[in-house]
């Protein structure tokens, strides 16, 4: 082709899709080419399906504890799997369809296929040539895979194929109690399956706060799931055609395992310039204004691994695009809001009190939490369980960060990543900011209150 | 044809004159040499005389305006005649550099804003680096006004820097133009902080980077305030009271606005609420994160360029960045930590004692006392021999307690002779001598942990011995730390005895608002010629320190002369 | 609500006449009120309505008729005395003053005196030294006295019928030139209270505090200004005793300037206690200009319609005081 486009984006994803908008709104050509469908894998495979299916747990959830309320109904529910796989397709398919009609709308070219650099300024993808000016790569992400023996197994996949499977397997092992683990173990227990977590660190969510992982672990064994921290997987075996996953020596018997360790860059899209790229730990390396090595070329979201979630990776995009128009600005990945939804749904951003009292100094950092056994809205909702908590300096005041355990923790969390961002502190929130009653969000301001030592709805404390 | 009336140069070196106050107004009839302005020069307060007869016409500078020798102030002429628009320059002389005031009733010059006049281009005055580490340094306050003249040499401001409190001084001799940061601004250091040059001068933009020296070092306060904060304002002031409308000072009050910082456009020269409104709009705004730190720091937002949204001022503009990422900071913030761990080891050797009670304000009232007094200290030598002889025979046989000490005898004389002299007796209120009637003494008592003066009142009419029981007491309590409120505070003169330190002679400071204080030193032998023969005598130096503004030193040799009279013939001590 | 518009002494008369149909211990009297319809033509038709017992045309002998007004008063009725001109007050001080305003205190609160001495005060009229005064503020200064000065027929008729229903001694200053305008009155029955000032014009830039002739001197500046976009508020005292203080330091707080304007002579009169009211209250700490007063000059009301017309506020002062507060 002739055409000289603007920018090229490799990946539809949250990152690329957000890039190729973005800089059609400035005026560029954009050509965005994507080898599956757009959405990436937070629409198709990651972010919307398991939402959905958390959801689902939810309803059943309610539905078990539903006459507690005085709501005569049958508590035994069952699961038409097919339909729950149906139904989050639908879901799937309307967000994507979303994403393509954006695109569409915005006049992004989009290309179905394959797509490498051929070199600085042009694209190879299905044997067609295609140039361009700026390049930015959101190749995205793949399922991690540990090469531990009987890995191959035919019962073992990865988040990929458990979100298509048609029938909840009796027992389900799942190896790697991250977020992802975590989440599916939520979602299965509640359809049916006898889920056991098989984690290596000895706790579960290891990149959270400890309090959400100590929350965490307490929701899911009360939900009937088995956690096993500290385990290490030595291999899987087979027994009568069904999986055994045996962890420090001790043999877990399942029908499906989900393999669920992380995630890798996927570095396809470099093509011909692999090497020409500075590579750390399998990520692309970018400055904080998306830029690699190459000039004009630019890596966002799970390619360059900075934060592995679909909003930063957004964010990354959008800045991409606009520096690829001349623009000349930095991706601030400060306050980035991370969420487990789980039951409850954990959330959080910034410091944990851990990080925040080794940078500044236990003396230097007050922490305020407040339980939702104490928050009207949970009382009357029957979601008691969980916290908030803030994390902030002495001296000024600034927030350093927040955990929250709870019914919508995921919505929750807004707000105190807006404060930060807008470097609001804690003194500004528990004087002026009036938070309505009742509403779950108030614990976020008595949790504040709490860290100045002056909270309102807390018994007094004695010193 | 008007006849205009000058600032008059009253002798080589006058550079400006203030008028303090017109005595005539507008519309007077005034003769030639009458008496028509009371001015103040560099050297003396004096009357200006009217260069004509006439009708004052117009009065160009208000009273308490500063302006340039010969510049035309006001004009004289016949009633209703016009008065020229330029003022006309004054005579030959030194060229008046014109603050161009308007004609008629014009309101007060703003010394930094004047127009156009070239001439030498102005100096910089720069926060001083006074040592390598140093990074900022604190104006405490400035010592000179806008306007006024500086030396090269001369201490303009005192700051404050990482280890001590200093005078910093001119780098140039001229007026000072400007002063870009006012009292108690932390800057770092050079940054420009004033101009010294002709009146007139305009003042650069930029401020011109500090000569060559050490570029800003990493750790200081980023950009901070580089750039020059609001100038100093002109404002009609009365007793330290910038004119204002109560409006104003309310709104200024809320939105924590220094008035001093308010350009004011009220017609009598006040600040209106229009002014704050307008400094408040104008000023930078910040996120509450970076407000409170820049509060904390006494970093000025007005110079500090914002990186948020609409330029606001974030948290990175008013503090140095954060180290590197977590992953590659690793090892520096294990060094730091370590650095700080020596640290925090060093500080703890030093010992700390904070400044309070009693040694936090003697260290206050000593200070006070020192610069506020022009003291002088007379030492005069008193043959104490009779005396001592004289004591030893009234103590012969008597119980400790009973004992009259060498003390007694000095507060005794001195009694005796401040009741004679009434100006010992003066203190200093405002513009007044203010005369106690009684003679009450006090005597300096050293207590754990200071100095108290407790006072023998009406000491004059007291006996020997009974002095000697009152001042046995009042030390006894002063030490026990039960002396009364009535017990001190309230003297006319104090007696500070040294003597048996074996101090030979000293400078007393005065115990405010006290007129002297006498220094009591060691008594000594020494030889001397008593008719013709070599004898040894006991000698005793009486050190005298007195404020000067009460007391000057022939009273002062008077008092002392009145003592070595009662001292070296002490019978007269018993009457 | 129905409405009708009628003169200011058409609503001093419905006031007088309505009242004396509700309560029959309401009686009239003063001087040429009865066939003549007073001095003024306020009483026409009263005498026919109400008989000459009840409508009484006095010997012009303020003292005996003044002191009528107070027996009658002590004893149970309600009386309203009409001096044929405030000026007039000076003969019968001593009833007004020492009588009238101190009976109730000094018998111990046996007694009222709920009586309403109607006046007509004010210049304009070319009625010169004797006939022409605003003397208020000396009512004011009197313990044991209210007042009251209605500047248009709405406020001239409510107020006055609770005057009547008033138990205190009320003296009701109707402003002479005032009598001919008109306004538009609610055809039903209503009273205003005393105490209680009126915002005739909003504004937020500057505060014109006055009552009486000169509300409407102070409307015409306050719309000759707002076409410079100048929003000045006109505020009617319309009761100076008890004053209405904190509408008073509701207006200074609100524009922060503030020009007192009254027809009385400026020196000594009631606008230094508003202007007082001000200084004395938090509302001083929202002044951003100094309180002007504009009255009239120091000088007895002349004949010459010109020397009395500049004797008087006149727009172009009233104008001239504004402008000076903002400045």
């Amino acid at each position: 082709m002739d055409k000289i486009y603007d920018i090229a984006v490799i990946g539809g994803g949250p990152a690329g899709y957000i890039a190729a908008i973005k800089g059609a709104q400035l005026g560029a050509s954009v050509v965005l080419f994507e080898k599956d469908v757009v959405g990436g894998t937070c629409l198709n495979r990651g972010c919307i399906p398991t939402k959905t299916y958390a959801k689902t747990a939810e309803y059943i959830h309610h539905i078990k504890e539903a006459s507690l309320r005085g709501i005569v109904n049958d508590p035994k529910v069952g699961i038409d799997m097919p339909k729950v796989v149906q139904y989050k397709n639908g879901v799937v398919k309307k967000l994507t369809g979303g994403v393509a009609a954006l695109l569409r709308s915005n006049g992004v070219d989009v290309v179905k296929g394959v797509a490498k650099l051929a070199s600085e300024t042009t694209i190879e993808c299905d044997g067609k040539i295609y140039n361009a000016k700026n390049t930015i790569l959101c190749g995205g992400s793949k399922a991690g895979v540990i090469p531990i023996p009987g890995v191959e197994h035919k019962d073992v996949m990865t988040s990929d194929g458990i979100l298509d499977i048609t029938e909840v397997p009796a027992r389900l092992c799942i190896i790697g109690g991250g977020v992802i683990g975590c989440e599916i173990a939520n979602a299965f227990q509640a359809f049916g399956s006898q889920v056991t977590i098989v984690e290596m660190m000895p706790r579960l969510v290891a990149n959270m706060d400890e309090d959400i992982s100590a929350a965490i672990k307490k929701s899911l064994e009360k939900a009937g799931v088995k956690v096993m921290l500290g385990k290490q997987v030595d291999g899987i075996q087979d027994k009568g055609g069904k999986p055994v996953v045996v962890a420090s020596g001790e043999p877990i018997e399942c029908d499906k395992v989900l393999l669920s360790i992380g995630r890798f860059a996927d570095l396809e899209c470099l093509g011909a310039l692999k090497d020409k790229f500075e590579i750390v730990r399998g990520k692309v390396v970018v400055d904080d204004y998306m830029r690699t090595k190459i000039p004009n070329i630019y890596a966002c979201g799970d390619i360059n691994g900075r934060i592995m979630l679909a909003h930063p990776g957004s964010k990354m995009g959008e800045v991409a695009a606009i520096n690829c128009m001349g623009g000349h600005e930095k991706c601030d990945l400060r306050y980035v809001p991370s969420c487990l939804y789980t039951i409850p749904e954990a959330s959080s951003v910034g410091l944990t009190e851990a990080q925040a009292k080794e940078k500044l100094g236990a003396d230097n950092v007050i922490v305020g939490k407040f339980p939702f056994s104490a928050n009207g809205r949970s009382i009357a909702s029957g979601t008691t369980e969980g916290f908030v908590k803030v994390v902030a300096d002495k001296k000024y005041g600034e927030l350093l960060g927040c955990q929250i355990v709870g019914a919508d923790a995921a919505e929750m969390i807004a707000e105190p990543t807006a404060l930060m961002q807008m470097e609001i502190t804690v003194h500004e929130v528990a004087d002026k900011i009036i938070h309505a009653h009742p509403s779950f969000s108030e614990a976020f301001m008595d949790a504040c209150c709490d860290a100045l030592g002056e909270c309102l709805n807390l018994p007094k404390k004695k010193k | 044809m008007a006849t205009a009336v000058y600032m008059p140069k009253n002798g080589m070196d006058m550079q400006e004159g203030r008028i303090i106050h017109w005595l005539k107004n507008v519309g007077d009839h005034v003769e030639m040499d009458e008496p028509i302005m009371e001015i103040e020069t560099d050297k003396i307060t004096m009357e200006a005389e009217s260069p004509a007869t006439g009708t004052l016409l117009a009065q160009l500078y208000p009273d308490d305006t500063t302006v340039p020798v010969l510049t035309t102030i006001g004009w004289i002429g016949e009633p209703g005649e016009k008065i020229p628009e330029e003022a006309a320059p004054a005579g030959d002389a030194a060229p008046a550099p014109e603050a161009a005031p308007a004609p008629a009733a014009a309101p007060a010059p703003a010394a930094p804003a004047a127009p156009a006049q070239s001439g030498p281009a102005p100096t910089a005055v720069y926060m001083p680096k006074n040592g390598m580490d140093m990074q900022e340094g604190r104006i405490i306050h400035w010592l000179k006004e806008v306007g006024d003249h500086v030396e090269m040499d001369e201490p303009i401001m005192e700051i404050e820097t990482d280890k001590i409190t200093m005078e910093a001084e001119s780098p140039a001799t001229g007026t000072l133009l400007a002063k870009l940061y006012p009292d108690d601004t932390t800057v770092p250091v050079l940054t420009t902080i004033g101009w010294i040059g002709e009146p007139g001068t305009p003042i650069p933009d930029a401020a011109a980077p500090a000569g060559s020296a050490a570029p800003a070092p990493a750790a200081a306060p980023a950009p901070a305030p580089a750039a020059p904060a609001a100038p100093v304002v002109e404002h009609k002031v009365l007793d330290n009271v910038i004119a204002a409308t109560p409006y104003a000072r309310t709104l200024a009050d809320e939105k924590k606005i220094d008035l001093a910082t308010v350009p004011a456009t009220g017609k009598h020269g006040e600040v209106k609420g229009r002014d704050v409104e307008a400094a408040a709009a104008a000023a930078p705004k910040a996120s509450p994160l970076a407000a409170a730190i820049a509060a904390d720091k006494g970093i000025n937002l007005a110079g500090v360029a914002g990186s948020g949204y609409n330029g606001k001022i974030m948290k990175g503009d008013v503090v140095p960045a954060e180290a590197a990422p977590a992953a590659a900071a690793a090892p520096a913030a294990a060094a730091e930590k370590k650095i700080a761990k020596v640290t925090a080891e060093i500080e703890e050797v030093l010992e700390r004692h904070k400044m309070t009670g009693m040694r936090k304000v003697i260290a206050e009232r000593m200070l006070k006392s020192h610069t506020e007094i022009p003291p002088v200290t007379q030492n005069m030598e008193v043959d104490v021999t009779d005396m001592m002889a004289l004591r030893a025979k009234i103590n012969e046989g008597k119980d400790k307690s009973k004992r009259i000490s060498v003390n007694d005898f000095i507060l005794k004389a001195v009694a005796i002779a401040v009741s004679e002299q009434e100006r010992f007796r003066m203190r200093i209120e405002g513009n007044e001598f203010v005369v106690k009637p009684t003679t009450d003494i006090g005597m300096a008592v050293s207590v754990d942990n200071g100095l108290l003066v407790p006072v023998i009142k009406n000491a004059d009419m007291k006996s020997l011995s009974r002095i000697s029981a009152e001042a046995k007491a009042l030390a006894a309590k002063a030490r026990d730390g039960k002396l009364g409120p009535d017990d001190y505070g309230c003297g006319v003169f104090t007696v500070s005895n040294m003597g048996m330190y074996g101090v030979h002679s000293f400078t007393p400071i005065v115990n405010q608002p006290e007129s002297g204080i006498l220094g009591a030193c060691a008594v000594s032998d020494k030889l001397a010629l008593v008719d013709g023969q070599v004898v040894v005598r006991k000698v005793m130096m009486l050190s005298l320190t007195f404020d000067h503004r009460i007391v000057n030193g022939t009273e002062a040799a008077q008092l002392q002369l009145r003592l070595k009279e009662l001292m070296e013939d002490p019978m007269s001590i018993l009457l | 609500m129905a409405m009708k518009e009628i003169t200011y002494a058409e609503a001093v008369k419905e006031a007088m006449s309505e009242e004396m149909r509700r309560d029959e211990n309401v009686f009239f009297m003063g001087e040429d009120i009865g066939v003549y319809c007073g001095a003024f033509g306020v009483s026409k038709g009263m005498v026919q309505e109400f008989g000459e017992d009840r409508v009484i045309d006095t010997p012009i002998s303020e003292t005996a008729f003044m002191g009528c007004g107070i027996g009658a008063a002590i004893t149970g009725m309600r009386p309203i005395v009409e001096l044929m001109f405030s000026d007039f007050m000076a003969v019968c001080y001593d009833q007004i003053i020492n009588q009238a305003a101190k009976m109730h205190f000094m018998f111990g609160g046996k007694v009222n005196v709920p009586m309403v001495i109607r006046t007509a005060s004010g210049g304009g009229t070319g009625a010169a030294a004797q006939h022409s005064q605003s003397l208020e503020q000396m009512y004011c200064h009197v313990p044991g006295l209210k007042v009251v000065v209605p500047s248009t027929p709405y406020d001239a008729k409510g107020l006055l019928k609770s005057a009547i229903r008033d138990n205190n001694t009320v003296v009701f200053l109707e402003q002479k030139k005032l009598y001919r305008t008109k306004g538009m009155v609610p055809e039903e029955d209503y009273t205003i209270p005393l105490g209680v000032a009126d915002v005739k014009r909003e504004g937020k830039d500057v505060s014109i505090i006055t009552y009486g002739r000169m509300v409407q001197f102070s409307l015409e500046v306050a719309e000759k200004l707002a076409k410079e976009g100048i929003e000045v508020e006109v505020l009617d005292l319309r009761t100076l005793s008890p004053l209405d203080k904190d509408a008073i330091i509701a207006t200074a707080k609100k524009t922060k300037r503030v020009v007192v304007v009254h027809e009385a002579v400026e020196f000594g009169g009631f606008g230094g206690e508003v202007v007082s009211t001000i200084a004395d209250s938090d509302a001083f700490y929202y002044l951003d200009a100094p309180i002007k007063r504009v009255g009239a000059l120091y000088c007895p009301i002349p004949f010459n319609p010109n020397l009395e017309k500049n004797v008087f506020p006149t727009p172009e002062r009233i104008e001239a005081a504004v402008r000076e507060t903002l400045a």
